[in-house]
């Protein structure tokens, strides 16, 4: 026995908690892409038809982790300094149609964010959201999920999932109460049952590329690949778990605050010291630096890989590039 | 200020050391008096005045400002006024496409001897603003109107007929030796071919879309040593304009010119010059054509009111990560240090928040004015969709309009910013 | 930077009667890094100054903002005092709070939040000033006169006499200007070229002076200490280090009827000439529009064929000289307002009611002392343009041009009095019987013993003034009819002239606008050059090195242009007093680790201050290009700053950090 929900109902839902002052976010169509967005009206949920793509060309972690975050404000007067905590909002946030690779992104996150300092911020916004998660249909030929033991109906991180069976109707399945809490009285008992899209093929096994990693710090595989990157933050600001920050004073202009924005390893003045040297001087050695802090670093402190295998880092990149050339060069070429 | 119903308009003024802050002097010292709500900051010419000056005066409240300086003929500097008109004229348009009030942006010169130019120019501006309101509308999000965009065109992948001629040309000037590495397509995107073995990489089909010329600029690749690069006649403008920058020396560089139909874009449609003008090896001839016209946002986004351009920003800003992807594929921004990433001082706010993205996408453009050649990399690398070229194009159409200047198209043409005319046109300088 | 002190000046009234100077400081002191504030009456009297240099040890102060009148006005003052109390003096603000605020606003709470925000931007830029050193720059210590007028050669005289070369270039055929063309001058009636010619001698042969006659100015490159001025030197087709003057060439000159300029068209000259017997040099120089040989490239030839010296060169060619100097002073002197309806300027139109250029017998002054004067035209007889007849009645008419709003000049040209009723003396000694009438507005005679003078030409001279303007000048046989009024009496009044003399309104000479800009010097709508301050810097002009004397400043009679003429000539011996100068370091610096070398900067720099250069290791192993600035050409503009993409370029004492620190304290 089976739970079944339409899209009509599931949009009326979006709307409910709309009404209700609540935050829903969703794929929207944004002119030839779809992107994650807080919905404006239930009409501009897209779940299913995908004109622009597999998936939506960011990931939801922005929902938690916002690309720009007042961390607190400050006022001068005369030689005293007035710290003021920001007036934040942890509204209650439903994500609908997160793909299986953006919700198991946060159980991931969950560790580097309670790590040696517990990140207020990110543990508020997690607990007042929900996600439903929508299996993949189809996949294409960026998806690499199962490489790192993940699926297309994959259901971890996730509160609920949908699976299409056709016709705008899906199957509910719940996973946490948070989930559970939803959909009593929106959905239908069914015997159907859905399937996901079949899981592509592994294109490569992460522990022989940690291994490889690990002893090839100085490889000339590092250049050869990672030479045409242009070091913007596209792959990284995509990236369902890619999660560095930067802290910049916010002048007067900005209420005289501190703030949280995303940064990258990719980019040139990371890694850049005030001396003006800088240890990743190149290319090569920042796409270095990726590859071993998702498929070594992280593993070995969290036992889990940086990486869902959505593949938006091959899919947006000006150049062409993203984790995944890398990767399948490591497994397949003359290395190991 | 005791009146608490009436609004005060806060006024800020960018004026030159030698002319119109004399001037204000003047008006002083004959007394002549003027509403309090101006706040002069002292420059010493108006060369000085960046175009950022003005955002960043919009950013800290003021409901108008005021840019004067020495009549031109008469800088202090000699020219400095000029080279700061030439930027003006060009900036309005770009604020115009923004939907920046230009009724709150005053231009002026007025001269050390013209006390009372200065104290009827500030009691008009004072009263004018006082009438406008306060400039509530800066960042005002509103509902927007699509603009059209152009029918989706997913071709199938062509290999052109060139491709081996190609790929032959890279064997042979790897196998020559002078030669190190050759910029240009690969099967994914663009890649450096450094042995003669390893040029069937080379690809030449009709998703060459990128500007290759982005790789001038880059260490790693100038670490290779000597390059040549594969550019279609649309991407050899940055050569032109980098070369007139003195980024390369022309013997230094080894370009191979691919003539090409077109590519799986709509912006090909209107391509004029179809063969490159200045190569060392050409590969493939074809004739010049007359571009077709098509539906132009740049045009539709004109027609909206100046309410609806700025709330049409503000929504497409919105989305602005700050991943800089615009910034690292243009050919021509090549400074080592981006301006957003210099924090003494923090001139354009680097958080991706309404006012940062602004400020940032201005500055982009605006540093681009007179050069960018249009090769449309910044739009295509945008994550988001942000509809950044249009931005660029309002500058170009500027520099056509006022300078009947193209950028890139004649070498030997003077560089638009860092020269002035006379006849610069200033019909909005009071 | 943490510890400002901020001194708020009371002014006397000036600052205190408007703005809440207690409040002020009061509120001042609340400013993040200020630590001392207080206000004073006059901060930039001696006691003032005190209490700068004492706060400035015992509060550690490590940068000053003073709070009073225009930076212009005394910021060097304070920057002294700065200095001797130990301060750097790069790191002291003036905030404008009496020419900008208190003598421009009338409601005192308006006004003293605005001079809190003015202190507050001054604050913020003084937190990031940084202490600078001057630059020493090394001094060429000779000068350049332009203009060779009576205020141009005492300029001249009075710099070489101190010893310094002077180069003197000037654009007439002869030194001597307007003056050598009077015929006596007030109050003393001294005969005009009596007294000057013999300062034109003086110049002529002075051992240190270099005159460049008949040569004009033609580019000027440079700045103080360190001027590169390019002189062009127009044909005289006379060779004059052979000619010797004897005068054979012009006395045989078939081409007779040239109106002289000398004369302003009273009298007529040779093709060749010179332009008058006492000229200096008096050499002579040939007109190439009515020389038959130079017009028609052929033929005549007359004066080469008497030239015993063989001086005459058809083939001169204009020539271009370099002089360098460190100093230039501009005397370049007036022209009268051109009375004709036809004017060079829109704004100006011309009073055709008089007739000047329709009637002979109307002529202005400079012509009037052409024709009394002993070395004229006529040789010091009185006799009228049209027939040659001696006038009986003359008509003076006062302010024509002047002190009119609506078709000329706003100002008043300051001599016309004077001169005026010099005009009634010397036509009442030369015409014992002869009537002189005056139209006058006012009578301005305030110089030593001028009153007297204008007493004496209408108590003992005799001389009729009407208060009253002239509206329109007649012809009816033979007689010009000047209607006018004669306001004291009441009525309309007539005169039958024989001869009307217009005091036309003194304007800067032609061509002043584009020298002025050649010089970076300022001027105003009629040309005349801006003082740097009218009441104390009344030689110097906002162009560092570049000075003024004479009626090229403004109207002026002889006396006061030879008192500045000096004054301008001790100014610049204190530009020349030794071998270095010391610049302001308020100059651009190249950050050359982040330049990108495009040298959009090296194209936009007025001066070309700035360089591509090459950064190299120590070893000389090339790392990248950059742009680089010449401390010593610099002019501190900030032109670059504004174009470099990437900010590399920043300019001393106007930062990037400076200015957006300003701007983000207004929020």
């Amino acid at each position: 026995m089976s739970e079944l929900i339409t899209e009509t109902r599931l949009r009326q839902l979006a709307g409910e908690w709309l009404d209700g002052g609540k935050r829903v976010v969703g794929p929207v169509r944004i002119k030839d892409r779809v992107l994650y967005q807080p919905l404006q009206s239930p009409e501009s949920l897209l779940i299913e038809s995908n004109p622009g793509g597999v998936r939506p060309a960011n990931s939801i972690k922005e929902f938690f982790f916002p690309k720009q975050e007042t961390l607190y404000q400050y006022r001068i007067r005369g030689r005293n300094i007035e710290l003021i905590e920001p007036a934040q909002e942890f509204t209650e946030q439903l994500v609908v149609g997160a793909r299986p690779c953006d919700a198991a992104a946060l159980p991931i996150l969950d560790h580097v964010f309670n790590w040696d300092f517990v990140d207020d911020f990110y543990n508020r916004r997690r607990a007042v959201t929900t996600i439903v998660t929508v299996a993949c249909s189809a996949t294409d030929e960026a998806c690499f999920c199962t490489s790192v033991g993940l699926a297309p109906d994959d259901t971890r991180g996730s509160d609920a999932i949908l699976l299409a069976l056709g016709s705008g109707r899906y199957e509910v399945r719940c996973i946490t109460d948070k989930g559970r809490a939803l959909f009593p009285g929106k959905t239908e008992t069914s015997t159907e049952s859905a399937k996901a899209a079949p899981p592509p093929e592994a294109k490569f096994d992460p522990g022989k590329v940690r291994a490889f990693v690990d002893a090839h710090f100085e490889d000339p595989i590092w250049a050869e690949h990672g030479r045409t990157c242009m070091a913007c933050g596209v792959c990284a600001f995509s990236c369902p778990t890619c999660h560095c920050f930067d802290i910049v004073d916010a002048g007067p202009t900005a209420g005289n605050a501190r703030v949280r924005t995303w940064d990258t390893c990719q980019f040139p003045i990371f890694t850049q010291h005030a001396s003006g040297h800088n240890p990743r001087a190149l290319q090569p050695a920042r796409q270095r630096q990726r590859i071993l802090h998702k498929f070594s670093i992280y593993p070995e402190k969290f036992g889990e890989i940086l990486c869902t295998g959505c593949g938006n880092c091959v899919r947006n990149c000006p150049v062409g590039l993203g984790v995944l050339n890398m990767l399948t060069e490591i497994q397949h070429g003359q290395h190991l | 200020m005791n009146d608490v119903s009436q609004f005060e308009p806060k006024i800020l003024a960018y004026v030159c050391n030698w002319c119109t802050y004399l001037g204000a002097d003047l008006a002083g010292t004959t007394r002549l008096e003027y509403p309090p709500n101006i706040r002069i900051v002292r420059l010493p010419c108006t060369g000085r005045i960046d175009f950022n000056l003005l955002i960043k005066a919009f950013e800290v409240g003021a409901d108008a400002v005021l840019v004067s300086g020495c009549h031109p003929g008469d800088c202090h500097y000699t020219s400095g006024n000029y080279h700061a008109r030439r930027r003006w004229i060009l900036f309005r348009e770009l604020l115009d496409l923004l939907g920046f009030d230009l009724e709150r942006i005053h231009f002026t010169w007025i001269s050390a001897a013209e006390g009372k130019k200065f104290q009827q120019v500030v009691t008009d501006i004072t009263e004018k603003t006082r009438k406008l309101g306060p400039y509530t509308e800066l960042y005002a999000a509103a509902p927007v109107k699509d603009l059209p965009q152009p029918q989706p065109n997913p071709l199938q992948l062509q290999t052109f007929a060139t491709e081996n001629e190609l790929r032959a040309e890279a064997r042979k000037l790897l196998a020559e030796g002078a030669i190190k590495v050759v910029i240009g397509y690969g099967e994914r995107g663009p890649v450096l071919v450094t042995r003669p073995e390893d040029a069937d990489q080379l690809v030449w089909n009709n998703r060459c879309t990128a500007n290759l010329a982005m790789y001038l600029k880059r260490k790693e690749v100038k670490a290779l040593g000597r390059p040549a690069i594969v550019v279609k006649a649309c991407d050899e403008r940055s050569l032109v304009v980098l070369e007139k920058e003195s980024q390369f020396e022309r013997k230094d560089l080894h370009v191979i010119g691919m003539a090409c139909e077109g590519m799986e874009r709509p912006r090909c449609a209107n391509c004029a010059v179809r063969t490159p003008r200045f190569a060392d090896t050409t590969i493939g001839q074809f004739p010049q054509q007359t571009p077709t016209p098509r539906p132009n946002k740049l045009d539709a986004l004109m027609e909206m009111s100046r309410g609806e351009r700025m709330a049409f920003w503000v929504q497409e800003f919105d989305r602005c990560v700050k991943c800089y992807a615009c910034r690292q594929v243009c050919s021509l921004c090549y400074c080592e240090r981006c301006i957003v990433d210099k924090n003494q001082p923090i001139s354009i706010d680097p958080a991706p928040g309404t006012k940062g993205n602004f400020a940032w996408h201005i500055a982009r453009a605006f540093h681009l004015a007179g050069r960018c050649i249009g090769c449309g990399a910044c739009t295509q690398a945008c994550p988001v969709g942000i509809d950044l070229g249009l931005l660029n194009m309002q500058l170009a159409r500027a520099a056509k309009k006022h300078f009947a200047y193209q950028a890139g198209v004649d070498p030997s043409a003077e560089l638009l910013i860092g020269a002035f005319s006379q006849q610069d046109k200033e019909e909005f300088i009071g | 930077m943490s510890r400002i002190g901020v001194f708020t000046c009371w002014c006397g009234e000036n600052i205190a009667r408007t703005v809440d100077v207690d409040e002020v400081a009061k509120q001042v002191g609340e400013l993040p890094g200020v630590v001392c504030s207080l206000n004073y009456k006059y901060m930039c009297s001696d006691p003032g100054q005190s209490i700068v240099r004492e706060k400035i040890a015992s509060e550690h102060l490590d940068g000053v903002v003073v709070a009073s009148c225009s930076p212009h006005m005394h910021l060097k003052t304070f920057r002294k005092a700065a200095q001797t109390a130990g301060l750097n003096p790069y790191l002291v603000e003036m905030a404008n709070v009496r020419e900008q605020c208190s003598w421009v606003h009338h409601d005192r709470g308006a006004a003293t939040h605005k001079a809190i925000d003015i202190i507050r931007m001054s604050v913020q830029k003084v937190r990031n000033d940084r202490a600078l050193a001057p630059i020493s720059v090394p001094v060429t210590r000779r000068a350049m006169v332009i203009g060779g007028g009576v205020a141009g050669i005492q300029a001249a005289l009075d710099i070489a006499d101190a010893g310094y070369e002077v180069v003197m270039v000037e654009r007439e055929p002869s030194i001597g200007g307007k003056m050598a063309g009077l015929s006596e001058t007030f109050p003393t009636l001294d005969c005009s070229q009596c007294i000057l010619t013999p300062r034109m001698v003086d110049v002529g042969q002075h051992p240190r002076i270099r005159l460049y006659s008949y040569s004009e100015v033609e580019a000027v490159e440079g700045f103080i200490g360190n001027f590169k001025v390019k002189i062009r030197q127009k044909p005289r087709y006379v060779d004059i280090s052979k000619c010797t003057g004897c005068g054979d060439c012009w006395t045989n000159c078939p081409i007779k009827k040239n109106p002289s300029e000398f004369d302003y068209g009273m009298g007529n000259r040779t093709a060749i000439y010179i332009p008058f017997p006492q000229a200096v040099p008096a050499r002579p120089v040939i007109d190439k529009i009515n020389c038959t040989r130079l017009k028609r490239g052929k033929g005549c030839e007359i004066c080469a064929k008497k030239c015993k010296a063989g001086a005459i060169d058809f083939n001169d060619q204009e020539k271009f000289v370099e002089e360098s100097v460190g100093a230039i002073v501009v005397a370049t002197g007036y022209t009268l307002y051109s009375i004709a309806k036809e004017q060079d300027k829109k704004s100006l139109s011309g009073y055709g009611e008089y007739g000047y250029g329709k009637y002979k017998d109307v002529i202005d002054s400079l012509q009037f002392e052409r024709l009394v004067s002993a070395s004229g035209p006529t040789n010091g007889v009185l006799k009228r343009p049209s027939d040659g007849a001696i006038p009986k009645n003359v008509v003076f008419i006062a302010c024509v041009g002047s002190r009119d709003n609506a078709k000329g000049v706003a100002y008043c040209s300051k001599i016309c009095c004077m001169y005026t009723a010099k005009h009634t003396m010397l036509y009442k000694h030369k015409v014992h019987d002869g009537k002189a009438h005056v139209f006058y507005m006012d009578i301005r005679s305030g110089g030593k013993g001028y009153d007297e003078f204008v007493r004496r030409a209408i108590e003992q001279d005799g001389a009729n003034y009407y208060r009253g303007r002239v509206s329109k000048i007649s012809q009816e046989n033979g007689k010009l009819i000047v209607r006018g009024a004669d306001t004291l009496a009441g009525m309309p009044i007539t005169v039958e002239a024989d001869l009307v003399v217009l005091a036309s309104a003194m304007r800067p000479a032609p061509g002043i606008e584009e020298l002025a800009q050649k010089l970076n010097v300022g001027y105003d709508e009629h040309g005349f050059l801006m003082e740097s301050h009218p009441k104390l810097r009344p030689v110097e002009t906002n162009a560092a090195g570049v000075y003024i004397a004479g009626a090229v400043h403004a109207p002026k009679d002889i006396p006061e242009s030879v008192a500045q003429a000096s004054a301008a000539a001790s100014k610049v011996q204190i530009t020349l007093a030794a071998d270095h100068l010391f610049r302001e370091p308020e100059i651009a610096g190249v950050s050359e680790q982040t330049c990108a070398a495009c040298y959009t900067c090296v194209r936009a720099c007025a001066y070309h201050a700035i360089d591509r250069a090459e950064v190299r290791t120590g070893r000389g192993v090339f790392i990248k290009h950059t742009a680089r600035v010449n401390p010593g050409l610099c002019m501190g503009c900030g032109t670059c700053v504004s174009v470099c993409p990437s900010k590399s370029i920043e300019l001393q004492g106007f930062t990037e950090q400076q200015i957006y620190a300003m701007v983000e304290s207004m929020a």
